[in-house]
């Protein structure tokens, strides 16, 4: 029986080895990955570059005959990257017509205008990803005189103008002296008036704000499910000026108060589907102002949703 | 001399305690495993709490997120709130526990985290605490019958 014993306790403890323990708090004291600091600053690849000036909006302006196709931009450092991808004349077609969130605008004669594809990207852990597309136009057209057509008669004023009084004096009687009338020769000649100079072009532009009397921004980050009010506004000569009419052309918003307003109304916005990682929801708006009347102003804004999410 | 009978039972009169001891030791463990996971899941909530409060007006004027600047009150206060279901547990009050945390926010990205190393792309509002709790089985194992549970947590909108 005891060597029986002693025989057990022996190959148990030949066939015995350490027991693997289990630390309860080994997650709990991680000091975490620690990311040393980069030694040199970031450098964009060859190709891109980063982004310092924000597409605002189109403006098209109009000085005598010419017409003058152009982009206002809002300087400001979002963090993301852009490269050329086209670069198209007067009239000619692109293989990214219709692929960027703005539209590109056509010439008195139909003809698309010239200007450059943008394309952005933002870059994320798993490299540069491909945000949107914006196209900047740069061109203008020159409308021909025709002949005949009626140009301004000159308006003659006379050299002395005299003050009109409102009282007149009582009607002389008939056998009254006449007056004495001052010879026709001592009066000066009528000057013709010259031209007067063309007025300045007056630009007009519209982009979308957060508050009433706030900034037009380009993009905006917005917290999944929170509600704010953006409000289309309209500018002339970088004076606001008051908006008759928005309208949503194109972009999405989950829930909308309205998709179309006048002065004083806001669009009071909502977004609950989160967008593709990298991209953004890009919203176009027609504003028309009766500071720029017979004009239908394009204004645009990237709105990017974010989400409270757990890091590291 | 050869009669072994009742020989079982005094041994298993002995070694009880051991083995109820043992016994008591692992389901300590395994509830302080699953307390460790109730206070990081509490941190990680008050930190998603005050991530959801931005700072409106710098919203209006850049178009960007921006923790509000009380957001590390917030995070505070919400630890304190979600350690409260588990106050039976835990060797101080909420409140002390929540005081005693290392809350910061991160208002601008990026920005890289002197405590943890860690580094943010976007604004975010950490909480590193060590929350005493109590253990009172360890005590059969002569070791102290509170011990502490690290537990950081960083949230950012995203």
């Amino acid at each position: 029986m005891r060597l029986a014993v002693v025989f057990a306790a022996l190959l148990v403890a030949s066939c015995s080895h350490p027991a693997l323990a289990w630390d309860p708090f080994e997650d709990d004291f991680d000091p975490g990955i620690v990311t040393p600091a980069d030694p040199a600053p970031f450098v964009a690849p060859e190709g891109l570059y980063v982004v310092t000036d924000v597409y605002a909006g189109d403006v098209v302006s109009t000085s005598g005959n010419t017409t003058t196709y152009t982009t206002t931009t809002v300087h400001e450092t979002p963090g993301t990257f852009a490269r050329v991808i086209d670069v198209v004349g007067s009239g000619s077609a692109s293989a990214f017509d219709g692929a960027s969130f703005n539209d590109r605008a056509s010439l008195p004669d139909g003809r698309p205008v010239g200007g450059t594809y943008y394309e952005d990207f933002v870059l994320t852990s798993g490299g540069f990803v491909s945000v949107n597309i914006v196209f900047f136009q740069d061109d203008n057209a020159t409308r021909s005189s025709t002949p005949g057509a009626p140009t301004t008669p000159p308006v003659v004023v006379p050299a002395a103008t005299a003050p009109t009084n409102p009282t007149m004096p009582p009607p002389q009687p008939a056998s009254a002296t006449p007056a004495p009338v001052a010879p026709a020769a001592s009066a000066p000649p009528p000057e013709r008036e010259q031209p007067a100079p063309p007025p300045p072009p007056r630009i007009a532009t519209a982009g979308v704000a957060l508050a009433p009397s706030g900034p037009s921004l380009a993009s905006i980050e917005v917290l999944r499910g929170r509600r704010l009010q953006l409000w289309p506004r309209a500018f002339v000569d970088s004076q606001p000026v008051a908006v008759r009419t928005w309208r949503l052309v194109s972009g999405q918003i989950d829930v909308a108060s309205r998709r179309e307003g006048s002065d004083g109304e806001a669009c009071d916005a909502t977004w609950v589907v989160m967008p593709p990682a990298g991209a953004t929801y890009a919203l176009r708006f027609e504003i028309t102002s009766d500071a720029a009347p017979g004009r239908v102003l394009s204004a645009t804004i990237a709105v990017a949703l974010r989400s409270p999410a757990l890091g590291q | 001399m050869n009669d072994e009978r009742g020989s079982v039972a005094v041994t298993v009169v002995v070694l009880l305690p051991f083995l109820l001891a043992i016994v008591s030791g692992v389901a300590e463990l395994g509830a302080l495993r699953v307390l460790a996971a109730r206070i990081a899941t509490a941190a990680d909530l008050a930190t998603l709490a005050a991530t959801d409060d931005q700072d409106g007006a710098a919203l209006v004027d850049t178009g960007g997120l921006r923790l509000a600047p009380d957001a590390t009150l917030v995070a505070r206060d919400f630890f304190a709130r979600n350690l409260a279901a588990l106050t039976p547990h835990l060797a101080v009050t909420p409140e002390a526990a929540a005081a005693a945390a290392d809350v910061a926010s991160f208002p601008t990205a990026p920005a890289v985290d002197p405590l943890t190393g860690w580094r943010y792309d976007r604004p975010t509002v950490r909480i590193a605490a060590s929350v005493p709790v109590r253990a009172p089985a360890l005590g059969l194992f002569l070791a102290p019958t509170a011990t502490a549970i690290n537990v950081r947590a960083a949230s950012s909108p995203r």
